[in-house]
Parts: C-alpha cells; structure tokens; sequence
C-alpha cells in the first residue's frame, strides 16, 4: 500500500517553476532519501506534502486521501521542515506540551520519553531562545515523534548537530523505521542517506529522479 | 474538534501575549496617554469619576484611531506568520478552516485582553485622582444640557448621561470598541495574508481607518450613510438613546459590527482555502 502517492506535481509561483511534475511512490515502512541542492524545490514539495502549498497541478494522496480535496493537512503525520521554530519565551518541554494540547492525544509521559529519545532533558527550564542550533533541532524531532506519527517527514533531520547528536538521531530513524513508520527524508548529509534509505531520489530544478 | 479549535485559540493567544517587548511598548504608550489625559480632564476643574474618565479616554476619536488601533495592531501583527511554531500548530488543528477559526477567535479574545488592560491602567493610574461613584456629577449634567463644546471635550453626549449609569457607559464603550478592534484585527490578518508582508497589512488597516476619522470628522457623507463610517460606531457619545435620525442605534451599531465580522470571516475563510500557508519562500533561490 502506498503511504504517499505525488502523480504529476507540479508548482509554479509568479512564472517560475519549482516543481515539475514529480512522481513518487513511497510504500508503508520504507525510508526515502532525497539528495539535493539548493533551490532543487525540496521544501517545496515537502511542504505540498504536508499540504501548506497548493499544488499548481497533479495530485498528492497520504494514506489514500487527497491532499488539499479529501484533507487539507495529512493524517498521523510527523514533520520538519527547514528550521524548527517554537516559542522561544518557553522551555523545550512546555514548547511541546503547548503542541501536544492541541490534538490532545499523548501524556505528559510521552513528552517526556520524546525529549529523551533525542537526548534532550525533559527537566531543564532553559527557554528555547538560549537553545543552540543542534538543541532546537532535537526538539524539532521530538515534537515530529511524539504523537507516534505512522509518516514522518524530515527536511534535513541532522542539520545542526554535532556527531553524538547525529547517532542519537540515526538510532532513533532507524528504531522507529523497525516499528514501521514510513520516513522521508532531505539530506545534503551522505551519512543520513546510506546509513537510513531503502531508496534515494535525487532532486535538482524541480525534478526528481531515482537514484538507487 | 472543538477541543482542536480550542487549544490552538489558547495556544495562539499565549504566544500574542507572551511577546513582552510590544507588552511593554503598548503599557508604557498607554500610561503616557493616561497621564497626559489626566492633565487634560483636569483642565474642567469638575468632580469627574474614575468612569468619566475611562469614557474621556475610550471614546476619544484621535485615541481610538491613533493610539488603541495602532497599538492592538502591533499586538496581533504576525498572528497569520507562518513564525515560530505555526507550521506545526497548523497540521495540528487538522484543516484550515479549524486553524482559521482558531484565529479569529484569537483576535477577539486578544481584543477583549486588550481592552481589559487598557481599562485596567487607567484604573490604578486615576484611582488616587478620581472618585469612584457611580452617578455623574450635577456640574457635568448641567453644562452637558447647555454646551455642545463641552461634550465634545468630554466625549460624551446629553443623551446618553440621561440614558446610562458611569459605570454602564464603560461596560458599553469596552463592548463598542472590542467589536471596533476585532473588525480591524481581522482586516488586518486578512490584508496580511493576501499581501504576505506585515507591514503591508499594518498600513492598509492604519490608512482605512485615517480615512474612516476624516470622513467622520469632515462629514463627508451624508447624514444617513454616516452611520456606516466605522469609527462612529466605535464611539458611545455618537449614539442616540432618543432614535434621532443620524445617530446610530447600539442596536444598529452592533447589527453593523456582527455582520462587517461574518462578511470578512467568510472572506477570510474563502481566501485562506486558496492560498499557500506559506511566507518563508523566496522565489529568488528557484530562479
């Protein structure tokens, strides 16, 4: 069954065209890297996926419903995209706490084994504003994990960290694509890509092409 | 769902309010407008109420116009941004009519906060000056029935100091102007989402409602078509409690209010169905 399903996406702002027609299927469980460049669209069509973008033309079908005519946002979805943003008056475990009420589906427990999973201190009061790049993007994937997403998207899940972080996170991709959540994922990190992906795409002026 | 609706209105409001640097610019202009009124309200040389004096303060045009709109529009300015931890509210909330409800909503429970702590200031900061009794004073009913002047300077009118209590004309002046800022909040957000740029949306609101005060100060309009400028709704004394002609009813003012929010939350609605959720990307880097 395929978990994601983009049939001729294309995307086109002010004449320029940043996505044209991508196709990609992604069965359940596996994990797909992409490989990019800068400007290749990748955000783009990661955010599509998620549905903040309206594609211009084609479909994108998560878990069998059309984004954007069936759903406006996927379902039992998991994302970063580009940099992590919180609350930066508010400490990392309150950041998340703010997010989990909204869906209101996981405990303060789960929170907690979330920021510990990505090595990070459910305790510390430290507002995110004093967190450094490595740390705002753990909490990034915590937030991304902790309401067991089955589809997890990540635009460049290491960018920031230092080596311990970079196994913490591989550890972690690898443990939760063993349970069989299904990752996409952007890299310019080699690493992330041979070390997690069953499949690599690359993406370079709007296209994709797969790779291995 | 609601619960959804809910928490991201919480949420949202949380992150409005936690700014403290605009908190801190909106306190100290409001204290200032405070003190400076006080200096003013003292010229009359009558036994005013701590009431009088928010009424002298709220339903000052220039006030309202000037000070409450520019300062509640920088309380809300990014509430549409796609900053901080939008993105991820957003697919929280499960569809984009949840998160845009949650946002309106977000406005009008910022405009009452706001309200609320505009009232609050100047009642710890006229307390020790102004009595606190609930009747208006002999000296105000009498020059109010014999000069126009007067009441303008006062912001208030003959009709609604024979009609309502001090302490109800507050109660009605924060009700007026909290559905006043709810409607330039939400013309705000919608300007802004359309023009993806803060400082657009900021202007457009800012430059209506300049224009709005012109056309109600100058009487530009006829005197039947002056009832929809909305900066006279906003205003208590600019009622009639007596249904004369011009003036507008509270009813009227408030059926006026109702419907300028359904029509813009229905446009906002439509519009944010069609575009991107989405100010970070710089077409530039795609070229």
């Amino acid at each position: 069954m395929s978990i994601i399903k983009i049939t001729n996406l294309s995307k086109t702002i002010k004449g320029n065209t940043i996505l044209n027609l991508v196709n990609l299927s992604i069965e359940k469980g596996q994990t797909i890297g992409i490989i990019v460049r800068n400007g290749s669209g990748k955000s783009m069509l990661f955010k599509s996926i998620c549905g903040f973008v309206i594609p211009t033309s084609g479909s994108i079908q998560v878990f069998g419903k059309e984004v954007y005519k069936d759903i406006s946002f996927p379902e039992k979805t998991g994302f970063i995209i580009e940099h992590p943003g919180f609350i930066p008056q508010y400490s990392g475990f309150k950041n998340l706490k703010i997010l989990a009420d909204i869906k209101n589906i996981i405990s303060n427990d789960k929170i907690t084994e979330s920021l510990k999973e990505v090595g990070l201190d459910p305790q510390d009061k430290k507002s995110v504003k004093k967190y450094s790049l490595g740390m705002k993007q753990r909490l990034g994937i915590a937030q991304a994990i902790m309401e067991d997403p089955e589809l997890l998207i990540l635009d460049e899940p290491t960018n920031g960290l230092d080596k311990d972080g970079v196994i913490i996170i591989h550890s972690l991709l690898k443990k939760l694509k063993a349970n069989g959540t299904t990752i996409l994922m952007a890299s310019h990190n080699p690493l992330d890509i041979e070390n997690l992906c069953d499949h690599v795409y690359e993406m370079d002026k709007g296209d994709i092409l797969l790779q291995r | 769902m609601h619960n959804t609706i809910i928490n991201s209105t919480i949420q949202s409001f949380k992150a409005t309010i936690l700014n403290k640097i605009r908190i801190r610019i909106i306190i100290l202009t409001m204290v200032i407008l405070i003190l400076y009124s006080i200096t003013n309200i003292n010229k009359f040389g009558l036994n005013f109420s701590i009431y009088n004096f928010v009424i002298f303060i709220l339903n000052n045009p220039l006030n309202v116009t000037f000070i409450f709109t520019t300062c509640f529009l920088l309380l809300i300015i990014d509430l549409g941004n796609f900053k901080s931890n939008e993105a991820f509210c957003i697919l929280r909330c499960g569809s984009r009519l949840n998160w845009y409800i949650s946002k309106v909503l977000c406005i009008g429970i910022s405009a009452v906060f706001f309200n609320l702590l505009v009232v609050f200031l100047i009642f710890i900061s006229g307390i020790m000056k102004f009595s606190i009794k609930n009747s208006w004073d002999s000296n105000i009913v009498l020059l109010s029935s014999t000069d126009h002047n007067f009441n303008i300077a006062l912001n208030i009118s003959k009709e609604l100091l024979v009609a309502f209590s001090p302490l109800k004309s507050v109660i009605v002046s924060i009700g007026l102007l909290t559905l006043y800022l709810i409607v330039v909040g939400l013309l705000n957000f919608i300007i802004n989402a359309i023009a993806k740029n803060n400082a657009v949306g900021f202007l457009s609101v800012e430059v209506i409602i300049f224009l709005s005060l012109i056309i109600y100060k100058k009487e530009l309009l006829y005197n039947n078509l002056i009832k929809f400028i909305l900066i006279k709704n906003a205003l208590l004394q600019e009622h009639t409690f007596n249904n004369i002609n011009f003036l507008s009813t509270l009813l009227f003012s408030f059926l006026y209010f109702l419907m300028i929010v359904i029509i813009l939350k229905f446009i906002g609605f439509a519009l944010f169905k069609r575009i991107d959720l989405d100010n970070k990307t710089k077409i530039d880097s795609y070229k």
